[in-house]
């Protein structure tokens, strides 16, 4: 069986660049671009070639350990006699390859996701921040719009509220409700919206209100609205003409309010 | 991924009374068809595990 020798070295090395990258990164895309010089190659080389720069430089620091190139390029040499004398030498100092690569991989897997954990607890990444053109994830526009990530924490709201208008068998219907989830398909696109505490109404029903020439003013009357049973309401992206999207804070009621409106 | 939902919200439509007077006042609001500055809706929350809520919910603008 022949091997790609020199392959698997250079996959070896990347790798943990395209783990970093992918913990850090929060985007919205399953399907990612790939290719040699494609923008998640591009960022997982530069984050390999980083990583390695800083170890090689931690190991001679602090262990005393260097690279040896003459060995590394045996390795990736096509001669089978190079590969084999480069192979037993790095044999000889398993160990400290394996402290090497193991200290790498533990860290790529941790450190990026604690990273960015702290950069969404601290909203660093918030669209005000002074530190968002680093911090913000520019492909993930769905996670700032529905998760509440650009408010400040003091003026967060408690929760998001969409109307979308879906085209039902040719008539226009106004759907309400609160976000619960929301997924998106392979390409990023949002998937679908899951809903809770569900209202709809057709909107060719409206009315004009009383006097209005027109039948664009619409009622005030919240009446026209009829709850859609269920717990949970699946609303499918593609079926939606508009999304209105709102942010709903509850605030603690003047103790006046609260007690002269207090139900029986 | 989840969506915003805050443990206060969460009381709140747990209470299936005030998860009626949430969606009224939803309702409203989508039929008056203006941003909300009106504080005067209160809706009483009766939480299971803490003291009674009453709440006002108010439509705040998305940051900037």
């Amino acid at each position: 069986m022949n091997i790609a020798f020199p392959a698997i070295i250079v996959f070896v090395l990347l790798f943990p660049g395209f783990v970093a990258r992918s913990q850090f990164k929060r985007a919205e895309r399953a399907l990612l671009d790939y290719s040699p010089f494609g923008q998640v190659v591009a960022q997982a080389v530069a984050w390999a070639c980083l990583l390695h720069l800083v170890w090689l430089a931690s190991a001679n620091y602090l262990l005393g350990q260097r690279l040896d190139t003459g060995l590394l390029l045996g390795l990736l040499a096509s001669g089978a006699e190079q590969q084999s004398a480069a192979i037993h030498a790095l044999a000889a100092r398993d160990t400290w390859l394996a402290i090497y690569f193991a200290s790498m991989l533990a860290f790529v897997y941790l450190a990026p996701a604690m990273a960015r954990a702290a950069i969404s607890h601290w909203r660093l990444d918030r669209s005000s921040s002074p530190l968002a053109f680093i911090f913000r994830f520019t492909k993930a526009p769905w996670y700032y719009l529905l998760t509440g990530a650009d408010f400040d924490a003091a003026d967060e709201p408690d929760l998001v509220y969409v109307a979308a208008i879906v085209d039902a068998a040719g008539t226009a219907t106004l759907y309400t409700g609160i976000v619960e989830d929301f997924f998106f398909d392979e390409s990023g696109g949002l998937d679908r919206l899951v809903l809770s505490n569900v209202s709809r109404r057709a909107l060719a029903t409206d009315k004009p209100r009383q006097g209005a020439a027109t039948a664009e003013v619409p009622d005030d009357s919240a009446d026209r609205f009829y709850p859609v049973d269920g717990d949970y309401f699946v609303l499918r992206y593609s079926e939606i003409i508009t999304l209105n999207v709102r942010y709903l804070k509850l605030e603690d009621a003047d103790p006046i309010d609260a007690n002269g409106s207090e139900p029986p | 991924m989840k969506a915003l939902k805050s443990d206060r919200a969460r009381i709140l439509l747990a209470d299936p009374v005030a998860r009626v007077q949430l969606r009224g006042y939803l309702e409203s609001v989508k039929s008056a068809g203006s941003m909300s500055t009106d504080r005067s809706v209160v809706i009483h929350v009766h939480s299971k595990s803490g003291p009674a809520l009453h709440l006002t919910p108010v439509l705040v603008p998305k940051a900037a």
